[in-house]
């Protein structure tokens, strides 16, 4: 009934509360979260299954709400939600409130669309708007922000527009745009050679977004110089729409049977092998660009790259636990790269920095924003009992059940990388030494940190009982056909199955715990320890700190904070790579350059060369047509 | 009474010769009076003509009013009565170019004669130099003189070839009799030419950037009223007189138009001249679509051509505005949220984002393109999107976001801002319904490709006789 | 649950002892007599018995973790046989390296919490290092699993029934054993413990039951490594052979050690990334295309 309303009230929402938001910023901010905790509850109230038609702006819109649109909805509406709460304190260091509240709606109202979307040109439609608003966003805060988002702007744009002749394409075709319609239709098409055509085209709008190789260059400097709290919600859940576009383009549209005569390995079709090999090359990608960087936000952009390829190839092996793997992961890394973001939003709302090399020992004056950053780094780097390893697991059984061992390899290689990049953070700005400047530092607020331990509490509590989620994304597979007598999750035996054996999280968490228990059962049944003071230098000038230096004092601790160039022996191997960006943007300079010669030749010129130029243009037409 | 349309401006321009502290009011009224006198006349659905002098066709001029010249006339009138009620400063001096301009055009769109379309061309060259002149433009406007000069020549060499072949200049009796082989080709390939540097066609389209980025009333009056009508005849000369023949020059040109203006668009560091490269380009997206010579392409090329141009309207009025008022653009629209407002919706429609007009025109151009098999037009379109993408999106960061040098805040002239933002609102109207136009390009495509009743319509309405 | 507990203190005192052992064949190796078998018992109960320093509460909380960590994964671990393991039903590969992970991520944050740059080096090192040795090992396990299609270890001992995993893949049994060595940590992979270059590296803030402590879970993590590489190269066995497999390993390692430099950073990387993964890359295309022996 109202399926397709949703999106169309929190569009005429957004106004409304750009107005309010003139007279009182924290009014539309508050107004902004009730909004999103409604719709969010909304969601859960919609039927699986509806199909609406609606007549709108002249085009034929189509909504369904099926349970992937469903999932999509939960995960992207938990990061949003989150960070709108987190937005009704840290917006006063923002000078656009209104218009960030306002665009902050209408992404939310562009993504519901795109995810009840039923055929492609309502996709497409809802998809530009929220991307429309969320380049209105970027540019807010930071200065070199406003260059970073026309490239990024191009990029989305190639990508969409790729995206839009697939679809006439098929449309021409198959006469529909109904994505269900084109299914069928590329069921019973034979030429594989349109088929892997439309299929790239379409997909192309995914790699845009998910920021797969080779358009991920955007990432870098759009997360990192976005305003904080909206990094969130780009890394948390913007991605995610790209994952949405793969997967209708693998699954809801059955690559395993469309494209079955052309299999490549191990039962994988050629057009989902391209796809993985991208995603494995985003993954080195990803991974080796983070353990180099010193900026944080950018360092964790290249993590949203590196997973987006975890996510990436998971579906598209069309394994079971493949599939499940990189659905789980879309929550697993929405909800630790929301928190990790907003954790470096509060911190930089203290410190006033975004730069490692000028952070340390933030932990001794903001310990509950550590924690929470501790426990998301662990789910990101698929540790448990965290649920971000149960995504991780998933994935790795379906590779090596497929004998797809490099693949397997350069999962393994991010999954250890990602340890290397996210602990750098963790040692570069919380642990170690404080910087004297930073000695009068306090915690985040409470505003800002309950939506972050939230989360992680969700994320802790999935990884110690994922079946509610793991159900869910099971029932999508069955209905998506993927395998469906392969069941995976074992709610009354505690196990989650895979090919290759299974295991018991509830176990796994249970022994962690006894583990703890014994540790801490030696530690207090021998001697008490002594504090060494680690800010002993801040607190009295001229109080060395107490720490074996092998016979030096150190009075001043800044200076011996580790945290540039951490692992300088790994980066010095790769210091000389072929860099992609210089690649893309010499493109770009090549349209510019282009542009140029144009101009020089045909527009500035004298009249006597305007006159050449008609008569050019008459003898030429004249000879051609003659 | 339709003559009026162009005689009343005429009249009131020599008047105003006189009369100059009045030609500012003189101005306002004739363009007030023309506007009704079009209105009164709503789509007539057949096929009117005013015989001049009461000479029957084919031997005197005759002046036709069909569906789609009644189209092109409304825009035209509806665009010059707004640029009446600008402020004076915009046009001070130049009333009287205006108002000859104003019947020029008209004249030019409701003609019924190649002859007499080539003075009103002409009438209509000589004015839009006057007005490019504005502001010491004085070399563009001379450069525009020349080329304006030769595509006259080329206009007359083509209408005179027709004459020699068939032996009258009246258009429905050209249509009727029919051209053939190299007079054809001959006289289209001519006029692709003549019309060509009015319509922008690469690579005749050297003079745009200078004129329209020279002042502030000669975009919003050449690139928005007078290119429709040059376009208009584009659609009139090859679609009703010429059945469809030499189109496929057409659609070569207008595709490498549509690359070539966005591509120098990109690398445009002046606000009004990056405009008037993204003109260029959408006149060789409609350009491209009239050469397609389906009913349903003119439809929509003449669709997307209104939303063109009151997207262009909306832009050249704020950037002639703000051009003028501050030294440095950074950041201006802080200062001026609401200009800001419509100028970045109207950029967004022109890009096609959805919530925007253009969108609705883009994506039944490019669903019209595939139905037809044509595969490298969509893409092109799409192409030249992204790279529009690009520009939009950093002139209006610039715009919006940069650090602003401290200027006094100029003030905002009523019109300018209540134009700006009612056509705006339009955009978003015509986005959410958007047969308010396309019931009427409907009809004006219909018109133009129905010869057989614009012959008929011709020759029967007639008043006197020999 | 009994089980678990006695893999505990097997792990403890069988490792510990080794250790002893150890010293003794590595002095004899260097012409001296060495201390005695069982000095690092003593030492582990002299640490733990002094009054250590904390640096902080991460300090605390770092050395719980590790801990605890390699605590949970000694308790999976199955001794050679179904009948000696645990938890039948979650001895899956890769929970164990992962949960192994934890009490690394513990003591790496624990060290550099300490605030003593030495640390931070050090683990910056031993971040690296384990990019190094866990790549060619885990393909070479993944290769394995494919093998077998089960990646429960307890499994993959019983189809070991005829013939080792050493010999049937000879490639990836050598791979894996060079792993092991930097696994454990010895020559020459020890960069990031490296006494002599950067003070023990995360080990140089740990004082009194801190170090008894990290001794211990240094323990428990030789146990688990080692008994994975019993385990699925040398087909596991019945308690007793296990315990003899385990110590020929144990000794086998030191002995290659004791004679070996230290490799720096980079050429520990490069080492591990140029002969070992490519021959375990042989190895998973041998068994991809079934040529086992």
């Amino acid at each position: 009934m109202a399926l397709g309303l949703l999106p169309l009230v929190l569009l005429t929402l957004s106004i409304f509360i750009y107005l309010v938001s003139k007279m009182s910023w924290k009014m539309g901010a508050l107004l902004n979260f009730l909004a999103g905790l409604f719709t969010i509850l909304y969601v859960f109230t919609l039927k699986v299954g509806t199909f609406e038609k609606l007549d709108l702006f002249g085009l034929n819109i189509q909504f369904e709400w099926t349970n992937v649109s469903f999932y999509f909805s939960f995960v992207s509406l938990l990061v949003i939600v989150s960070v709108m709460l987190f937005s009704t304190k840290w917006l006063e260091t923002q000078k656009y409130r209104a218009s960030y509240n306002m665009f902050l709606l209408m992404v939310t109202a562009g993504s519901l669309g795109v995810f009840m979307a039923a055929d492609l040109i309502t996709l497409y439609v809802f998809w530009e708007i929220a991307v429309l608003s969320s380049l209105l966003i970027v540019p807010m805060e930071k200065k070199e922000a406003r260059k970073a988002v026309v490239v990024y702007a191009v990029m989305s744009a190639v990508g969409t527009y790729a995206f839009l002749y697939g679809t006439f394409l098929a449309y021409q075709r198959y006469g529909t745009l109904n994505i269900h319609g084109i299914a069928q239709g590329m069921l019973n098409d034979t030429s594989i050679g349109f088929k892997m055509a439309v299929f790239l085209l379409l997909s192309a709008a995914g790699i845009a977004k998910s920021g797969i190789f080779p358009l991920h260059i955007w990432l870098r400097e759009t997360h990192g110089l976005a305003p904080n709290a909206f990094s969130s919600v780009l890394s948390g859940q913007f991605i995610k729409l790209g994952n949405y576009i793969f997967l209708l383009v693998l699954s809801v549209i059955p690559s395993l049977k469309v494209f079955s005569e052309v299999t490549v390995y191990s039962g994988i079709p050629l057009p989902n092998y391209i796809l993985i090999a991208l995603g494995n090359v985003s993954i080195v990608i990803g991974t080796l660009m983070a353990i180099k960087q010193d900026d944080m936000k950018m360092l964790m952009a290249y993590s949203s790259v590196a997973n987006g390829g975890y996510i990436l190839i998971g579906i598209g092996t069309m394994d079971p636990l493949g599939f499940e793997g990189g659905m789980f992961h879309i929550f697993n890394h929405a909800v630790a790269s929301a928190v990790i973001f907003m954790a470096f939003a509060a911190v930089i709302y203290r410190t006033k920095t975004q730069k490692i090399s000028e952070m340390g020992g933030l932990i001794h004056k903001m310990p509950v924003t550590f924690l929470v950053y501790l426990f998301s780094i662990i789910s990101l780097a698929g540790i448990p009992p965290m649920s971000g390893f149960i995504s991780k697991w998933m994935i790795y059984q379906a590779l090596v059940r497929k004998g797809m061992f490099i693949t397997a390899f350069l999962a393994f290689f991010g999954s250890i990388g990602s340890f290397l990049y996210v602990f750098r953070p963790l040692a570069g700005v919380f642990l170690g030494q404080l910087p004297r400047k930073y000695r009068d530092v306090k915690e985040a607020p409470a505003v800002m940190l309950t939506p972050m331990v939230l989360l992680v509490l969700i994320s802790f509590f999935l990884g110690v009982w994922p079946f509610p989620i793991l159900q869910a994304i099971e029932k999508i597979r069955v209905d998506l056909d993927v395998a469906p007598s392969f069941k995976i999750s074992d709610p009354e035996n505690w196990l989650v199955k895979g090919f290759a054996g299974s295991w018991n999280p509830v176990l796994v968490f249970g022994l962690f715990l006894v583990g703890f228990i014994v540790a801490y059962i030696l530690y207090s049944l021998f001697p008490r320890p002594k504090k060494v003071d680690l800010l002993a230098p801040h607190r009295e000038e001229g109080t060395p700190i107490n720490i074996y230096t092998g016979g030096e004092f150190i009075y001043n601790p800044d200076l011996y904070h580790y945290n540039t160039k951490f692992y300088a022996g790994f980066e010095r191997m790769y210091e000389k790579h072929p860099s992609w960006e210089k690649l893309l943007k010499m493109f770009g300079k090549l349209f510019h350059d282009a542009g140029e010669w144009i101009h020089s030749w045909f527009f500035e010129p004298s009249s006597s060369a305007y006159t050449f130029w008609v008569v050019v243009t008459l003898l030429l037409v004249f000879w051609v047509r003659w | 009474m339709i003559s009026l349309l162009v005689a009343v401006p005429l009249l009131a321009a020599f008047v105003s010769l006189f009369w100059k502290k009045a030609s500012d009011v003189l101005f306002s009224l004739v363009a007030l009076f023309n506007v009704i006198v079009v209105l009164s006349k709503w789509f007539p659905g057949v096929v009117e003509i005013h015989a001049m002098g009461n000479w029957k066709p084919p031997f005197g001029i005759n002046l036709v009013l069909d569906d789609a010249s009644f189209y092109a006339a409304l825009i035209v009138n509806l665009i010059f009565l707004m640029v009446s009620s600008l402020p004076v400063e915009t046009k001070k001096g130049y009333e009287t170019s205006l108002m000859l301009l104003l019947g020029a055009t008209n004249g030019f769109v409701l003609t019924g004669d190649l002859f007499n379309s080539f003075v009103f061309m002409e009438i209509i060259t000589i004015t839009a130099v006057t007005t490019a002149a504005k502001r010491e433009n004085f070399y563009n406007a001379y450069k525009y003189l020349i080329l304006g000069g030769i595509a006259g020549s080329f206009y007359l060499l083509a209408t005179i070839f027709a004459y020699g072949a068939t032996g009258s200049l009246n258009m429905a009796h050209i249509a009727m009799v029919g051209l053939s082989g190299s007079s054809l080709l001959a006289v289209t390939m001519l006029y692709t030419i003549g019309l060509g540097v009015e319509a922008k066609l690469f690579p005749l389209n050297g003079w745009v950037p200078g004129v329209y980025g020279g002042n502030e009333v000669s975009p919003i009056v050449l690139g928005t009223a007078v290119s429709f009508a040059a376009l208009y005849m584009l659609g009139r000369l090859f679609g009703t007189v010429f059945h469809g023949s030499g189109l496929n020059t057409l659609y070569v040109l207008s595709l490498v138009t549509i690359l070539t203006g966005e591509m120098a668009a990109l690398r445009e560091s002046r606000l009004l001249r990056t405009f008037a490269y993204s003109s260029v380009a959408q006149a060789g997206v409609v350009a491209a679509m009239i050469s397609k010579g389906t009913e349903n392409a003119l439809n929509l090329a003449y669709f997307h051509l209104t939303n063109d141009v009151i997207a262009k309207f909306v832009i050249f009025l704020v950037a002639g505005f703000l051009v003028y008022s501050y030294r440095d653009l950074n950041g201006v629209f802080r200062k001026h949220k609401l200009l800001g407002i419509s100028f970045s919706m109207a950029t967004f429609s022109l890009v096609g984002f959805p919530m925007f007009a253009g969108f609705q025109s883009k994506i039944r151009m490019i669903m019209e393109a595939f139905s037809t098999k044509d595969f490298l037009f969509p893409a092109v379109l799409l192409i030249a999107t992204a790279i529009e993408v690009g520009y939009v999106i950093r002139w209006n960061v610039r715009l919006w976001f940069e650090e602003e040098t401290f200027e006094e805040r100029s003030k905002v002239p009523l019109t300018i801002g209540f134009f700006s933002f009612a056509l705006a609102i339009l955009l978003v109207v015509v986005f959410l319904q958007p047969d308010v136009f396309l019931e009427g390009t409907q009809k004006m495509a219909k018109a133009l490709l129905d010869t057989e009743s614009y012959v008929n319509g011709v020759f029967s309405a007639v008043k006197g006789g020999m | 649950m009994i089980k678990a507990l006695f893999n505990l203190v097997l792990a403890f005192f069988l490792v510990l002892s080794l250790e002893g052992i150890a010293r003794k064949i590595v002095a004899r190796v260097q012409r001296r007599i060495g201390p005695p078998w069982y000095q690092n018992f003593i030492d582990v109960f002299k640490a733990l018995s002094k009054h250590p320093f904390s640096n902080g509460w991460v300090f605390d909380f770092g050395v719980l973790m590790a801990l605890g960590g390699s605590v949970a994964t000694a308790m999976l671990m199955p001794l050679g046989s179904l009948k000696w393991t645990p938890f039948p039903n979650t001895d899956n590969f890769f929970v164990i390296t992962y949960l192994f992970t934890v009490g690394a991520l513990g003591m790496a944050m624990g060290m550099v919490g300490s605030g003593n740059p030495w640390a931070s080096i050090g683990i910056s090192r031993a971040l690296t290092q384990m990019l190094g040795y866990e790549l060619p090992f885990l393909v070479v396990m993944a290769s394995v699993i494919f093998n077998y299609k089960t990646a429960s270890i307890h499994q993959l001992i019983t189809f070991q029934g005829e013939k080792w995993n050493l010999f049937s893949m000879p490639l990836g049994a050598i791979v894996a054993f060079i792993s092991l060595i930097g696994m454990m940590g010895k020559k020459p992979f020890d960069i990031a413990i490296a006494p002599a270059e950067i003070a023990s590296g995360p080990m140089v803030e740990l004082s009194g039951k801190y170090l008894g402590l990290l001794q211990i879970m240094h323990d428990f993590s030789l146990f688990v490594e080692i008994s994975l590489f019993v385990n699925v190269f040398l087909g596991g066995g019945s308690l007793g052979w296990f315990l003899v497999k385990f110590v020929t390993v144990w000794v086998v390692a030191v002995l290659i050690s004791s004679v070996l430099p230290r490799f720096r950073i980079e050429q520990m990387l490069k080492f591990y990334w140029g002969v070992p993964l490519g021959l375990a890359f042989l190895n998973a295309l041998f068994v991809v295309l079934g040529l086992t022996l």
